[in-house]
């Protein structure tokens, strides 16, 4: 059941003192990083001072700013010498970010990942296929580290080339797939495309993440695709994959509280949230040698979930994240976030997965629309399709407190990307 | 007594019939009749074939959003003013036609319709002895 039995079932108490211990360790280490250096010195502050962690709050923030800034090397707390891996994001928005690994940064990394696979099931008689992009993007070496480390037969199969994939599913026998959610309804498509039912296949498990979605999307893809799918929460500033994962609940994953100290924060007032509120996610890496973080931002928006987990495991659970705080659209005054539009849609049973919120201004006035695929012409009648148009549209409205306009597309006219879906398409002219 | 009609939900966009004329075209299958409807955005493509149901699943496996609907194809003497005495029989009754086409088939007139009310619309054609097209006739036009 647990991979790691001592460290997975430790007590509330066993977790804050294993926390203590790696996070005054970390914070000594901290001071071999010149980025941490000067800022302990710019804030009069000293590993010392911090004596409880509840003190941790009087460490400042690490942005994304700060590792841009930084780049590349100037978050290191090693000499370059001792990494053995560099990932990066892709930059798009200014300068990279790097984020740099010991080779006992990999290990951990690895049994991080292991940890997650074998909670979820997964045995070293498994056979996993990834479809991640490999390279700098850490979903595909991250799982292929973490599933080799767990014994599995590993199919480094990558990105795109869907009936490749598939091929490799019937083809190797693949029991379970890492796949983001919106590639997981593609891979059905072209499967009844070319008349194979995933029922067929040996199939039986499914990790996806790194993608926001629904639980209804989840509840879609389980039974598309005749698997049973865990949610999971990685990012590359704290490794990649293997940061949080659902257990066989599927109710919340798990955070690994012997890697980071995890806090919820309003991102306006940059103070806690009461418990079990929506907050910006904000880690501290308590067991990195290459580059620790400190309350690192994530941008991402969560909430504890309150309550014990029948699994046995105290790591808290993050709720399925609600969005990053970047991925908010601002419409007429209005915080508006791409998963509220995916919750309604997914109730309705005639729409596909796919949607895309285009925003546009029309005579100086801000628009809302959204179109999503009709997955079913459950009916012949146009009465009806316009009952279902002015339902979805009602119901948005109740939302997101804006009237959007909503359109019916044909299925598959919508952009998939092979990657991660594009959902807004912001075309306001301001 | 009744026929079963596909329809297919497309956007008013270049190319759409097309695609669906393509995936028909490669299944070997004829079309007896088809009508196009539209509302602004988008529009329901009717059509009658001798096999409605191999049709469906192939526009159905190709992603399409399509229905089997339940029509009557009724089959008049190709004189005038019959089918205002036909269309006056429902009109009596109570019921409202939701959309009707016509055409030509063996020089006969082929009325296709959709009713509010099946049950009542088989009384009135019981009554009136229409003939009525099944899907068995239609097969021979493969």
């Amino acid at each position: 059941m647990y991979l790691h039995a001592a460290l997975e079932t430790l007590s509330r108490n066993g977790i804050e003192k294993l926390q203590m211990e790696r996070l005054r360790k970390t914070l000594n280490h901290c001071q071999n990083s010149p980025f941490y250096r000067n800022r302990f010195e710019e804030y009069k502050l000293s590993p010392e001072d911090i004596k409880t962690l509840d003190d941790l709050k009087r460490i400042p923030f690490t942005t994304k700013t700060d590792l841009r800034n930084n780049y590349p090397f100037g978050m290191a707390a090693v000499p370059l010498d001792k990494t053995v891996r560099l990932h990066s994001s892709s930059g798009t928005t200014g300068n990279p970010t790097v984020v740099l690994h010991t080779q006992q940064d990999l290990d951990q990394w690895a049994e991080a990942v292991a940890r997650c696979l074998y909670m979820v099931g997964l045995r070293k008689s498994d056979i996993f296929q990834n479809s991640s992009g490999y390279g700098m993007f850490t979903g595909g070496l991250g799982f292929q580290y973490g599933a080799e480390r767990l014994g599995m037969l590993t199919v480094p199969a990558a990105a795109g080339n869907t009936l490749r994939q598939i091929k490799f599913i019937t083809d190797f026998g693949t029991t379970a797939l890492h796949a983001i959610p919106s590639y997981a309804s593609r891979l059905y498509e072209v499967m009844l495309q070319q008349g194979i039912d995933p029922r067929d296949t040996k199939l039986r498990t499914l990790l996806i993440g790194a993608e926001p979605h629904s639980e209804a999307q989840r509840k879609r893809i389980e039974e598309m695709l005749g698997v049973k799918a865990y949610n999971s929460f990685g990012m590359s500033e704290m490794c990649g994959p293997g940061v949080a994962f659902e257990c066989p609940e599927q109710n919340g994953m798990h955070i690994w509280e012997d890697y980071y100290i995890v806090e919820i924060i309003n991102p306006d007032t940059l103070e806690p949230v009461a418990d079990g509120e929506i907050g910006e996610l904000v880690l501290t890496t308590i067991n990195r040698e290459a580059m620790p973080l400190l309350r690192y931002r994530t941008r991402d928006l969560t909430r504890i979930l309150p309550g014990a987990c029948p699994c046995g495991r105290n790591h808290v659970r993050l709720d399925r994240m609600k969005g990053r705080s970047d991925d908010m659209i601002i419409l007429k005054g209005v915080n508006i976030f791409p998963i509220q539009v995916e919750t309604i849609l997914m109730k309705f049973e005639e729409l596909s997965s796919n949607y895309l919120i285009v925003l546009s201004t029309n005579n100086n006035n801000d628009e809302m629309s959204v179109e999503v695929e009709l997955e079913e012409l459950f009916t012949d009648d146009y009465s009806k399709l316009q009952w279902l148009t002015k339902e979805i549209t009602r119901q948005l409205k109740d939302e997101l407190l804006v009237t959007p306009k909503l359109k019916l597309v044909k299925k598959g006219s919508l952009p998939k990307s092979e990657g991660k879906a594009v959902r807004v398409n912001d075309m306001r002219n301001h | 007594m009744s026929i079963h009609q596909i329809s297919i939900f497309i956007e008013n966009k270049l190319g759409s019939l097309n695609e669906i004329l393509d995936i028909i075209k490669s299944e070997k299958l004829q079309i007896i009749a088809s009508t196009v409807s539209d509302t602004v955005e988008y529009g329901i493509y009717r059509l009658i074939t001798p096999e409605p149901r191999k049709a469906y699943l192939a526009l159905k496996s190709r992603g399409l959003a399509v229905n089997l609907t339940e029509v009557f194809a009724i089959s008049l003497a190709n004189t005038v003013g019959t089918a205002a005495e036909t269309i006056s029989y429902f009109t009596l009754a109570g019921i409202n036609i939701e959309y009707m086409y016509s055409f030509y088939l063996d020089n006969r007139g082929i009325l296709i319709m959709r009713t509010s009310d099946t049950t009542k619309t088989i009384e009135v054609i019981t009554a009136h002895k229409l003939n009525c097209l099944n899907e068995e006739e239609l097969l021979q036009f493969n």
